[in-house]
């Protein structure tokens, strides 16, 4: 006992009285400082890996509600979800999502300053000056992306250039850099990309890394970029705010003059990057339909195929092996049907919304979308609020098969969606929500059972089993919400010919950033919005890409046809929620409004069973009262303002 | 045996006289502000929604950068906020359905502070009277007057919910065409105009199961520029039981 005492005492007093030495300043040992890592190329490339993989892109591991690079909660728990798609009208998760706005908390200063830090490290490093200023370069178009990041979310934002140094004892007021103006942000990020477009190479070997990025990429990020800073420009006061932020010009106050000089640069760095990157449309005259949805297709599913429409694209590597890596396209969104395993699977679906804007073949020149036609009297606008109350008198038109309303529609809806009835993966996938019953009473929503007049027994929803079907099994309920809630299943991105293991992080397909078909897009509707540029070229552009789809005709270059084209064309790459938001569309489309679907249903009461389609709100939608995107948010809140002395957005 | 539980022990002892956790010694809220955001011509409060309605910042002065607090208004256009620090306080009240009011430099004492805002709402709605007819419709008729002359009318509606929260927000999805109204180009507001709104029950007889209260309210938005987020303005509830 007293020998315990003792030592307690030894080593007690031995705590307190312990002197003081620099223990703070020694170097850590679990990471290799600047000056070290720095001193040769393979160091440089180290660091530019680990600078890549903090741009903001809204890839296949971006989920908007929690932040970039999603891989897994703390309780290992996984959020199936990329991208935008979701908060816009195109599509929804299976299990409902609301629309926005995004809530990833992006606010990337730490990777500027990392950045800031590369760039200003490079001069020590022995390498040849063009070898230098082409890391500059690439440094710069980084950090102008991650600037891109933070001005489409707070407007005008601190402008930090250099890395900043903490100066013990003085006041610090170096660290407190105000916000910039809104119009000189943008100005900034795109003198940026021009300064990084001059000095970096116009491709990459194989060696260098066919990842990184190239003049081209930063042209055409350029391209987007001055795209929403003149929509912004022009459409601000859709949704007016007030408040000190406005005064200052910290969001808004840009003029119409502001909008044309954005529209100008876009369209320069667009034609830049179209008529002098030697990039084209991949395989833009198809001989006919089925091959132009095959094309379409295949950019997708094997990017590296069709590098010759690709600008700029990230890269995986399998996550089952290598920790963070890999995404899970394939295994959440592949139909119920073909679901590799996993426990989520088939929880993309596509609105009808979006089905209805694709064109078909019949059309005039005028490039129309035609929406499906579901009734014999043409009121197409009759949309139920809960298909389980549709009215079966109506008059529904209908079809001997379930695919047949689909037949002569653009090849891209094709590409892009798994429609009811049509063939994925070698299997027919069935996606269907009710049943009429010979006496006329009706089953929707749930699997019953019915004798059709020709003897045979009929399922509502398509199948007696679950692994025969792949929508609206379980919709509501909290468990195995592993199917459409739509009528529709993504097909986009999705690899039809190979087969992932049904585990987390399995997937390895690119992910496309930058196409040329969203430069033409940005150069038309540049063109249109900004009354700048060539309108030939930009009617040219429009039509190569419906022709790359197997449409034959030309239509005319209008606002309407560009934006309906970008739609059809772009429809889940993550354009969609940027475009509702730099042209203030998204308060004025969600006010309480419901996303539509299909709900395909078999009617016994024909001698031979019959398909009708019933348009009807989204379930989830419906259940919460319609969607609201608010007028303020389209700026989100700038975070941590008690201590950085930052002026709020408008609001918060 | 014993010689460890001691060690225990005065390792226990140790730890916890080593111990710092103390609560803090600061004063909690001490302050409560109540009112109403008053109609500067009618005197009248000016009724608002209490999600996505107009709201109060409040800015606690004394900090380098003060944040803004977001003080709710109810639907009626009464707040009140039981936890407030008595201090010097700026107040903005913009982005609603009035133009924009700042007062600062304000002080709350401590105890309790009555604090009216006087503002000018966007529009007025008057004579609105909410009944139910014989043909089982529920009809609102009105009149609206301008709060502000260079305000417009961009749309009307009469909304409906199961509590008195009903508003833009918070709202049945009614069916048919004549319980709303909105003006693609936002129209002079002509007080003599009388607008009549109507819901019928019987095509929307999913939403109104009998044998309970309903609450409605009559809105009306405007169009104005230079102030601004525009939220709509209001006619008090009625309740009508179905």
């Amino acid at each position: 006992m007293k020998k315990i005492l003792i030592y307690t005492l030894i080593i007690f007093t031995g705590l307190v009285t312990s002197s003081c030495k620099k223990f703070l300043e020694v170097q850590p040992l679990d990471r290799v400082p600047a000056s070290q890592l720095l001193t040769d190329v393979n160091g440089v490339r180290v660091l530019l890996a680990n600078l890549y993989s903090r741009v903001p892109m809204e890839d296949f591991v971006y989920n908007p509600g929690k932040w970039f690079s999603y891989y897994r909660e703390s309780n290992g728990y996984i959020e199936p979800g990329f991208g935008t798609t979701f908060y816009t009208d195109e599509s929804t998760a299976s299990t409902g999502t609301g629309v926005g706005p995004t809530n990833d908390g992006y606010w990337g200063y730490d990777a500027i300053r990392q950045t800031n830090l590369f760039i200003e490290q490079l001069p020590q490093v022995a390498m040849s000056d063009q070898q230098r200023a082409g890391l500059v370069a690439e440094g710069r178009f980084i950090r102008a992306y991650m600037y891109f990041g933070l001005a489409k979310r707070y407007g005008g934002v601190p402008l930090i250039e250099r890395s900043q140094e903490y100066i013990p004892g003085s006041d610090n007021a170096n660290l407190f850099v105000p916000r910039s103006t809104e119009k000189a942000t943008w100005s900034y990020i795109l003198s940026e990309l021009d300064s990084a477009a001059m000095a970096l190479p116009t491709s990459r070997t194989a060696v260098e890394g066919q990842y990184r990025v190239t003049k081209w990429a930063a042209l055409a990020l350029k391209s987007r970029v001055a795209l929403h800073a003149a929509s912004v420009a022009k459409y601000w006061s859709r949704a007016p705010l007030t408040g000190t932020a406005v005064d200052q010009g910290l969001v808004g106050g840009m003029t119409a003059a502001d909008a044309t000089n954005f529209y100008q640069q876009c369209i320069d760095a667009s034609a830049a990057v179209i008529s002098q990157s030697g990039k084209g449309l991949y395989r833009p005259t198809p001989a006919n339909r089925a091959e132009a949805a095959k094309n379409f297709q295949d950019i997708f599913q094997n990017p590296a195929g069709a590098d010759v429409e690709v600008l700029l694209k990230k890269g995986y590597i399998d996550g089952q092996t290598t920790l963070l890596q890999g995404h899970t396209v394939d295994v959440f969104y592949n139909p119920s049907q073909t679901n590799p395993g996993g426990l989520y699977y088939g929880r993309f679906s596509p609105t009808l919304n979006l089905v209805d804007l694709f064109e078909d073949y019949s059309d005039n020149g005028q490039g129309r979308s035609v929406p499906l036609v579901t009734r014999l009297d043409g009121n197409e606008s009759d949309v139920v609020a809960n298909p389980v109350n549709f009215d079966v008198n109506k008059p529904y038109k209908q079809y001997d098969n379930l695919s047949d309303i689909f037949a002569g529609k653009d090849a891209r809806l094709h590409a892009s969606i798994i429609v009811p009835g049509s063939t994925w993966k070698g299997v027919t996938i069935i996606m269907q929500g009710g049943l009429v019953r010979q006496d006329g009473s009706k089953i929707v929503y749930t699997n019953g059972s019915a004798p059709g007049r020709d003897g045979r027994t009929y399922f509502a929803l398509g199948a007696s089993a679950l692994s025969g079907l792949s929508a609206f099994h379980n919709i509501g309920a909290n468990a195995d919400q592993n199917f459409s809630c739509s009528g529709f299943s993504l097909k986009k991105f999705l690899q039809e010919g190979k087969n992932v293991p049904g585990f987390y992080f399995s997937s390895t397909q690119d992910f496309i950033d930058i196409r040329l078909a969203e430069v033409f897009l940005n150069y038309a509707e540049a063109v249109v919005e900004g009354g700048v540029g060539d309108a030939t070229l930009a009617a040219t552009y429009l039509n190569a890409l419906r022709r790359r789809a197997a449409h034959t005709d030309n239509i005319p270059l209008s606002l309407a046809n560009v934006l309906k084209e970008r739609r059809v064309e772009m429809a889940f790459e993550g354009q969609r929620y940027w475009d509702m938001i730099r042209r203030r569309e998204n308060h004025t489309m969600f006010q309480g409004s419901r996303r539509q679907i299909l709900v395909p249903v078999i009617d016994l009461r024909q001698p031979t069973p019959k398909y009708i389609f019933v348009r009807a709100n989204n379930f989830y939608d419906e259940r919460a009262n319609g969607q609201n995107f608010q007028q303020w948010f389209y700026y989100r809140p700038i975070p941590g303002v008690s201590t950085n002395r930052l002026i709020q957005n408008p609001n918060y | 045996m014993k010689v460890q539980f001691s060690s225990l022990l005065l390792l226990l002892g140790l730890s916890l006289s080593l111990s710092s956790c103390m609560k803090d010694d600061m004063e909690g809220p001490n302050a409560q502000v109540y009112g109403i955001i008053k109609d500067k011509v009618t005197g009248e409060p000016v009724q608002t929604e209490l999600i996505n309605g107009s709201i109060i910042q409040a800015f606690e002065l004394g900090y380098a950068t003060p944040v803004a607090q977001n003080w709710l208004i109810k639907n009626t256009g009464e707040y009140r906020n039981n936890l407030v620090f008595a201090n010097k306080y700026n107040f903005n009240l913009i982005n609603g359905n009035f133009i924009p009011v700042s007062i600062t430099d304000y002080e709350i004492k401590p105890g309790e502070n009555k604090l009216d805002f006087e503002v000018e709402p966007y529009i007025r709605v008057k004579n609105c009277t909410i009944t139910k007819n014989s043909n089982n419709q529920v009809v609102a008729t009105f009149n609206l007057e301008p709060g502000v002359a260079a305000a417009r009318l961009s749309a009307i509606r009469l909304y409906a919910f199961s509590d008195v929260y009903v508003g833009e927000s918070v709202k049945f999805n009614t069916a048919g065409t004549s319980f709303q109204q909105s003006f693609g180009t936002p129209i002079v507001i002509n007080p003599a105009t009388t607008y009549t709104l109507t819901i019928d029950l019987n095509t929307n007889a999913t939403l109104f199961p009998a044998g309970r209260d309903y609450f409605f309210r009559v809105g009306a938005l405007a169009s104005i520029s230079g102030y601004g987020t525009v939220r709509r303005n209001y006619a008090s509830l009625v309740k009508i039981s179905l």
